[in-house]
């Protein structure tokens, strides 16, 4: 599985039902909420190894799949 | 416990504690904690699998805590009064498996809320039938009294003095004419939150509270909005329906330990 892969795997888990290859503004239009960008941001510190903070659980990196690999990214 | 000083200090410790399974009702930001730390309002308590934080208020301290799942978290070493409140849908269930230790630690469930949303593209609400006018700085006092007046201090959420300020100067609080009531909101993601509405009681059952939320909804008209109602609050729960506001599955449970 490629990253892109696992991080759906991680949204879909946390967020069913969602189409998160379409979204863009997941948190702006409370798909996703306060409580499911702690599950999101434990899960992909587990999976990629990577450190996040408190400071990254930001609107801006999490409205898409594409911020959150951006932000991946940037973590590693 | 420990008093925090500074972020730097907490950081790690937030961070150590983002693990798969954990259950938490800690979703402030980071602004959120560097205020709380720059007002000396924050400590904490380490414990294995988890952390309590300690939000100090004025003859209370508000709790949030961290627990890696399966863990039983220990007593809150505090004095004084504690107040929790755990947001969640039906799918947290790390979160409601907590709630017999809660009881088990001597919290006392208080009440529960109810969230409600309204979609953007809901229909216009009815006209005010009262005067209404927009806050501003100036009334600073006079809501605050109206707060003091009408939210528990301990569980109405009430803003910080600079809060209010601010919400006061970007046009996010209503008065009725007569200043015998008024409607609070804030930004959130999905557009704005209902944070408090009142109305004085000789006066309700009148469309008051009404004419306050069509001032509010006509002003930002568009946007999608959320409230939290308790759910014995039967007039309430009405006004917001009537409103196009329905349940969006999420609940909280608002619970104190008494110092």
């Amino acid at each position: 599985m490629d990253m892109r892969e696992q991080l759906l795997a991680i949204l879909t888990e946390t967020c069913p039902g969602v189409d998160f290859t379409r979204e863009t503004a997941l948190v702006d239009d409370g798909i996703i909420e306060s409580l499911d960008l702690v599950t999101i941001v434990s899960e992909i510190m587990d999976t990629f190894q990577v450190e996040l903070n408190v400071e990254d659980l930001l609107p801006e990196n999490f409205n898409s799949v594409d911020d959150m690999l951006r932000l991946i990214r940037d973590a590693r | 416990m420990e008093k925090i000083l500074d972020y730097g200090a907490l950081a790690p410790l937030l961070r150590e504690q983002l693990r798969p399974g954990v259950a938490t009702n800690a979703v402030l930001s980071h602004e959120d904690y560097v205020r709380a730390i720059a007002g000396g309002g924050l400590d904490i308590q380490r414990f294995d699998g988890g952390l309590y934080l300690f939000l100090r208020r004025n003859g209370f301290s508000r709790l949030c805590f961290y627990a890696q799942q399966g863990v039983r978290p220990p007593a809150p070493e505090a004095d004084g009064p504690l107040v929790m409140e755990i947001a969640r849908r039906e799918r947290d269930t790390a979160l409601a498996e907590l709630d017999p230790r809660w009881e088990g630690l001597g919290f006392a469930r208080l009440f529960r809320r109810l969230r409600l949303k309204r979609p953007a593209d809901a229909p216009p609400p009815s006209a005010s039938a009262h005067a209404v006018r927009p806050g501003a700085p100036e009334d600073q006092d006079l809501i605050e009294e109206l707060l003091e007046r009408y939210y528990d201090r301990r569980t109405g959420c009430l803003p910080a003095p600079a809060e209010l300020a601010q919400d006061l100067a970007r046009g996010q609080v209503w008065l009725l004419e007569g200043d015998e009531g008024f409607l609070h909101i804030a930004p959130c993601p999905v557009g704005f939150q209902v944070r408090h509405i009142a109305v004085d009681p000789g006066l309700r059952r009148r469309g008051c509270a009404q004419s306050l939320l069509s001032a509010a909804l006509t002003a930002r008209q568009g946007q999608a909005s959320l409230v939290w109602i308790r759910d014995d609050n039967v007039p309430s729960l009405g006004l917001f329906q009537k409103n196009s506001y329905v349940p969006d599955g999420w609940t909280s449970s608002v619970w104190l330990r008494e110092g």
